[in-house]
């Protein structure tokens, strides 16, 4: 009896010291696992004109700003008929409960200022307003008065990154297809313009048809596919000086689908022969030609990885076209789309390296898609009539691509949507526009 | 009978077969015909209608003739192959597509370089209160005052007396002698005395005596007897149960925990179940993801907050405890998101029991956003 009446008040004494000791004082802590999903209110006041000769494109460069940042679909720009306060000197302390009070929660303040050699000065600063603190430092943009535009981005840039956390995508370009005429005589012409459409300048005429333009890895030169000698070849252009070349080397036979490799030194690319068409690699610097694929069925498309180690391309090896990767080298191939229906192609690797984005057709409609290098995770992120090949901005969260409606008066245009499949744009072109290629950020 | 029924039957069936598939082998409704109607002319008659066709052109009625029209000459319409092509609206096209066959270079060659070689850090500006007020520039005007001058103080009210309430006392300890009171019984509450053996017992079902339990069987003695040596020998520890030594370590174990002091222990109520969870969904409700990078969305952060007692976060509290998950990047976007969600939700104070306060008083917040991630 009395080792039992030990062994409870043991027992007691053990739990009620365990209780004691969860019960001491310390933080609540709670969990949070569900947020909301949407666009990040910010205030951005005209940028103020240090001189009255930079008044004016102190107000087009605060517009640039905003629409870069409007265009994300991540950003919300909080009117200026709401401010409470007015910025009058860029170096004035900023009033943080006055944009509290209309909950911008990141403010962007800046000058504009000519200087006496004819030089534009740009400053910017980001603020985070809940924090009641500057975000990241301010920053001093030096220009000529017709680089304007791009001081804008590269301010909004800035602001994308200090945010978001991811690289900007806003002082970059596109080199697209211009095309204009019937649809049954299109005539098409190399084209080059900012990525927000702006400054759009032609490459080539239109007296050949013009196909595929692609991006060297730092935006000096595109590579794109001309029918110029009568049947496809891959043509090299250099963009300053707009001289462009036909690869040496190749045999008179149809090549087509280039892509540089990440080292910008060698192409990838497709060439039939004898109707059959397999990927060849080319070194741009021996003019050496490598076969890498050698299979009786189509094989086109080609993309590099962005560590150069492997490629992705489309194959109707098993029937249908499908999704395979292969080291770079060449040699076997293993299959990643995974669908059990419809048809995957012009697979391109994102600038990550996380994600492949790619056309799906089916049933009668087209999509852009996205999934896993590994072929897990597909998403479809849109859908049409026709949807086609997609091109990543150079932060991998953006991919553009041509979409063309149906019909004898059916017209391409060139669009551009997250990767969550929200914020479905269309790109600014003066015309009908296809193929677009997204360059790096410019250096 | 049977082949009259099977008569009738036949027949019937052969009316329903009839009826049934004899619009399939009735013949297709006659084409309707289409009359024209004429009329029979003599040979003389014809003569006369054709005759003014042969002959040289004269006037046969006395009606005038209509003024001739004179109409343009029609021109043969260009065939489709050669219309003009339907010009989509494009400003940049509006010179022959050949225009451009040596495209402007020096268009080209913006000068992108001046840009980013020169960009120079600036100095911060000269930091604004941050807790001030909004200010008072723009704020919407005020309704116009009856009174330009502010009213004077009214005179106070007649005071009246606060009510008085009683407070329980004790009694005071007094020094007086207390009477010794003689102890004694309670008054009659019955009217006759029953005695306990008077007490009826007959429909009672409580047990009259309880069966006391058997007494243990004394141990063989065999058992004592037949004990090995070395066990009579053996340290009485070896003897112990090891229950009995578990307990002994529990109460060691107890006894050397240090003794919870009074301060430390959280004064009021703690925090329901309901009341934490609308603790979360406030903050939630702020907490957001959507400009968050794929980095950020890999990281579970846990952000420490100080609370003041009317519920706001205190703002200069609020502190990265542990961030898991992503990279350092990752982690500060996650930590600004989550600091702007505690902000901003607890502007206006957090609906928490002041009572609890001491509950509350220090807050750590898990921000995990696996749910979040793009799928």
């Amino acid at each position: 009896m009395i080792r039992f009446l030990i062994t409870c008040l043991a027992v007691g004494l053990a739990l009620a010291t365990s209780a004691m000791a969860q019960s001491s004082p310390g933080p609540l802590r709670i969990e949070i696992t569900e947020g909301v999903i949407e666009p990040l209110p910010f205030a951005a006041p005209v940028f103020i004109a240090e001189n009255a000769a930079a008044a004016d494109v102190a107000q087009d460069i605060t517009r640039v700003i905003s629409a870069d940042l409007r265009g994300t679909g991540l950003f919300r720009e909080i009117p200026s008929s709401a401010y409470i306060s007015t910025i009058t000197s860029f170096d004035s302390p900023v009033q943080y409960a006055d944009w509290k009070a209309i909950n911008a929660q990141a403010l962007i303040t800046g000058s504009v200022e000519q200087t006496a050699n004819g030089q534009l000065v740009v400053r910017f600063r980001l603020f985070d307003v809940f924090a009641d603190q500057q975000l990241g430092e301010g920053l001093q943009f030096v220009g000529s008065p017709d680089s304007w535009r791009r001081m804008a981005h590269n301010v909004a840039d800035q602001v994308y990154e200090r945010i978001t956390g991811e690289g900007g995508y806003f002082d970059t370009r596109v080199a697209f297809i211009s095309e204009t005429g019937p649809k049954n005589a299109r005539l098409k012409r190399l084209a080059i313009m900012d990525y927000d459409g702006a400054n759009v300048q032609y490459l080539t005429d239109s007296r050949n048809i013009v196909l595929a333009p692609r991006f060297s890895p730092n935006g000096d030169r595109v590579i794109f596919t001309s029918y110029e000698s009568g049947f496809p070849r891959v043509y090299l252009l250099d963009v300053a000086t707009v001289q462009r070349r036909q690869l040496e080397g190749l045999p008179d036979t149809m090549s087509f689908a280039p892509r540089f490799s990440p080292d910008g030194n060698r192409i990838v690319y497709s060439e039939e022969s004898g109707g059959n068409t397999d990927i060849y690699l080319y070194d741009l610097n021996t003019g050496q030609r490598t076969r890498l694929t050698e299979a009786p069925s189509i094989e086109t498309a080609p993309s590099f990885s962005p560590d150069g180690s492997q490629i992705v391309f489309e194959s109707d090896r098993s029937g249908r076209q499908q999704i395979y990767v292969m080291p770079a080298s060449g040699g076997e191939a293993r299959r990643i789309s995974q669908g059990q229906v419809g048809r995957y192609g012009t697979p391109v690797w994102s600038p990550r390296g996380d994600l492949i984005a790619f056309t799906f057709q089916n049933a009668g409609r087209f999509h852009i898609g996205v999934m896993r290098t590994d072929g897990s995770e597909e998403r479809l992120l849109t859908a049409s009539f026709l949807d086609e090949g997609p091109t990543w901005a150079p932060n991998g969260r953006v991919i553009m691509f041509t979409r063309e409606t149906a019909g004898a008066d059916g017209a391409p245009a060139l669009y551009s949507v997250d990767i969550s499949g929200r914020n479905l744009q269309r790109v600014a072109t003066p015309g009908m526009a296809s193929d677009p290629a997204w360059s790096p950020l410019l250096p | 009978m049977r082949r009259s029924l099977y008569a009738s039957a036949g027949m019937h069936i052969g009316l329903i077969v009839w009826v049934a598939i004899g619009g399939i082998v009735r013949e297709s409704d006659p084409v309707e015909f289409q009359v024209t109607g004429v009329s029979i002319i003599s040979t003389s008659e014809f003569d006369a209608m054709t005759r003014p066709q042969t002959a040289p052109a004269a006037p046969v009625t006395d009606t005038p003739a209509a003024p001739e029209v004179t109409s343009p000459t029609p021109t043969p319409r260009p065939p489709e192959a050669e219309a003009p092509a339907p010009e989509v609206a494009q400003p940049a096209e509006t010179a022959p597509p050949e225009a451009e066959a040596t495209p402007d270079v020096a268009d080209l060659q913006t000068p992108q370089a001046e840009v980013t070689d020169d960009i120079a850090a600036l100095p911060s500006p000269p930091q604004g209160d941050p807790t001030a007020a909004p200010s008072a520039t723009p704020t919407p005007q005020e309704a116009p005052r009856v009174a330009p001058t502010p009213a004077p103080v009214p005179e106070p009210e007649v005071e009246t007396a606060p009510d008085v309430v009683e407070q329980p006392t004790t009694p005071e300890p007094s020094d007086a002698p207390v009477e010794e009171v003689t102890p004694s019984a309670p008054e009659e509450a019955t009217t006759e005395i029953v005695t306990e053996a008077e007490e009826p017992s007959a429909g009672s079902i409580a047990p009259q005596a309880s069966v006391r339990p058997t007494a243990r069987p004394d141990r063989p003695a065999s058992v004592e007897t037949a004990a090995p040596a070395p066990a009579e020998t053996a340290p009485p520890v070896a003897e112990e149960d090891p229950l009995a030594a578990a307990i002994a370590d529990a109460v060691a174990e107890a006894a050397s925990a240090p003794a919870p002091t009074g301060p430390a222990q959280p004064a009021g109520p703690p925090l329901t179940a309901g009341q934490r969870d609308g603790f979360r969904i406030a903050v939630q409700q702020c907490w957001n993801v959507g400009s968050l990078s794929s980095d950020a969305l890999q990281t579970t952060v846990v952000v420490g907050v100080d609370m003041a007692r009317d519920g706001r976060p205190e703002t200069g509290s609020i502190r990265l405890i542990e961030a898991t998950g992503g990279t350092n990047s990752g982690a500060n976007q996650a930590f600004e998101a989550a600091r702007r969600a505690i902000i901003r939700c607890g502007a206006n104070g957090f609906d928490l029991p002041e009572e609890s306060y001491d509950h509350w008083r220090s807050v750590e917040m898990v921000f995990n956003p696996e749910g979040m991630r793009l799928r």
